[in-house]
């Protein structure tokens, strides 16, 4: 194995972690699928010196996240953003809430995206996540605030308690 | 709901699309790669102080262009994805399935020899530790392969969680969301994201928005069906789905069950507005695909017998929407006595609801027991 030794299983167990998270970051199977083994060949490339910083898990994670970003960038303006969301049942559907959710996080503009992930899935603190997004911390907060208005717009019920992102 | 639980939820639907050995593979072509270039630029760098060194006018040769990589469709990807091309026994003895970390989707189980073996989607097996699994009809794998019940145990094959479940025999909803469990004393609905179990009603199937489809008036060709809230018996949407005018004569959705009634053959939903309702009595494989909002037979899916009267198709399992059969090539299925011919072996295919060409995505060694997705019964 040599200048790979341990990764495989570095991503066999934490591998469903991330790719929990790509699968939010784009909401789409295929897409998730692209953007983990992107940042999987990357981190594979840099393996003594990913494992030498002491942080496997948060490199692939920034490179899952700048890829997810750069690709934004050259396809993004392929998706088609809606205004508003069709209707759908709310209230006691988990199904619907969560494809209802997963729509309108995909209408979020990539960076919201990333920090709503980051904040409100991951529990990361504004410091963490501005230091993934190779951001400043106001930058971060003022993206929380777009994405959560943006989102109580969109799917009010899923939004309820702002506080528990904006701490 | 707060946005952190809600992200959860819909965090569970991932799969597991990290693959290490895939990752490794570019990761060292691309090396191999650069290291090529970088021989190739000091080679050259040496050519040229030669060159200037003394003069002579001769060119430095191009080095062959690098292979590029091949981009696959999603669909592609998906199908590779799910299944090895080729599962062949292991020559040794197989590695048990690892407790303390996940191995990934499942693309089935087989069994040759009272061995059952998990075979992973990057083609990894796994020995199963309990040597009966398929006389007990205990065992299950769910529709997208990321679940596997085991007997009691409901286990996360992408990591290391394990849920404790009711012991019964198993039926999945299409996106794995849902688990319906038949036990001693009734059946229990089993909520895969939170572990959670809910009696409910004596139910043929359960769908993706948790709901359960409740068979009643069974006859041979007919059934009347009521969709209704698994736990509260809330929202009853009630059709009739009849068969007699689109099956012959010694067809039907239906047998005769111990009581004297009838009770419906297996039901496959494929999604909340559609499901197959098996028929016995032909030849061929027949399936009607059925409305789930109206009751109306949207098209009689037929896999016609190869050789009639012998079939060598058969039914195993739900993929994500599709239907999985099993295929046992027809001739030589059983060396003659003193004979070396080689002995085909088995195939798994999909199938669209609505019909089509099988495509085949998996080939196994003959003679084994198969377990597929979304499934509870070894073939």
């Amino acid at each position: 194995m040599g200048r790979y030794e341990g990764f495989p299983e570095f991503v066999l167990a934490r591998g469903p972690a991330l790719c929990r998270t790509a699968y939010l970051l784009c909401g789409d199977h295929a897409t998730a699928e692209d953007l983990v083994q992107s940042a999987l060949v990357r981190t594979a490339e840099r393996w003594p010196s990913v494992v030498a910083g002491g942080n496997p898990e948060g490199y692939v994670r920034r490179a899952t996240i700048n890829e997810h970003i750069s690709r934004w960038r050259r396809f993004g303006r392929r998706e088609r953003l809606v205004a508003e969301l069709p209707d759908r049942p709310m209230a006691s559907d988990d199904t619907a809430d969560r494809l209802h959710l997963l729509t309108a996080i995909r209408n979020l503009a990539p960076r919201q995206r990333a920090v709503v992930v980051l904040r409100s899935y991951e529990d990361l603190s504004e410091t963490e996540t501005a230091a993934i997004l190779g951001c400043s911390v106001g930058t971060v907060k003022r993206q929380t605030h777009d994405a959560l208005a943006r989102l109580r717009q969109l799917v009010p019920v899923a939004v309820d308690d702002a506080s528990e992102v904006v701490r | 709901m707060r946005l952190g639980e809600a992200l959860r939820m819909v965090a569970q639907d991932a799969e597991m699309y990290a693959d290490p050995q895939r990752a490794l593979e570019l990761a060292r072509r691309r090396r191999r790669r650069r290291l090529a270039a970088g021989s190739a630029t000091a080679a050259a760098l040496v050519i040229a102080a030669v060159w200037a060194v003394h003069l002579l006018p001769f060119k430095a040769s191009r080095l062959p262009a690098s292979p590029r990589p091949v981009a696959t469709s999603s669909g592609e990807r998906a199908s590779k994805r799910a299944y090895p091309a080729r599962v062949e026994l292991p020559s040794g003895a197989a590695t048990p399935l690892p407790t303390d970390r996940g191995v990934g989707p499942a693309a089935l189980i087989y069994s040759v020899g009272n061995r059952p073996l998990l075979v992973a989607t990057t083609g990894a097996q796994y020995a199963l530790p309990t040597p009966n699994l398929f006389d007990s009809g205990l065992i299950a794998l769910s529709p997208d392969g990321r679940w596997l019940l085991d007997g009691p145990v409901l286990r996360d094959l992408t990591s290391n969680v394990t849920y404790d479940v009711p012991r019964g025999t198993a039926q999945w909803s299409p996106d794995a969301r849902w688990l319906l469990i038949e036990t001693s004393s009734g059946h229990q609905l089993v909520n895969t994201v939170s572990g959670r179990a809910i009696p409910v009603a004596n139910a043929a199937a359960v769908l993706d928005n948790g709901q359960i489809l409740v068979a009643s008036n069974i006859q041979r060709t007919r059934a009347t069906i009521t969709i209704t809230d698994a736990g509260s018996g809330g929202n009853p949407h009630t059709f009739t789905v009849d068969g007699s005018g689109i099956l012959a004569a010694d067809e039907g959705i239906a047998g005769r069950s111990g009581d004297g009634g009838f009770s419906l053959y297996q039901v496959w939903p494929y999604s909340t507005d559609g499901a197959l309702f098996e028929v016995q009595g032909s030849t061929n494989l027949v399936l009607l695909d059925v409305s789930l909002t109206d009751g109306r037979i949207l098209h009689r899916t037929v896999v016609p017998a190869e050789q009639p009267p012998y079939q060598f198709w058969a039914i195993a399992g739900m993929d994500s929407g599709k239907l999985v059969l099993r295929h046992q090539p027809p001739g030589n299925t059983t060396p003659s006595p003193g004979t070396t011919t080689p002995v085909p072996p088995y195939q798994l295919a999909v199938i669209d609801p609505s019909g089509g060409t099988p495509a085949v995505v998996c080939t196994i060694p003959a003679h084994s027991l198969v377990l597929a997705r979304g499934s509870n019964r070894a073939l």
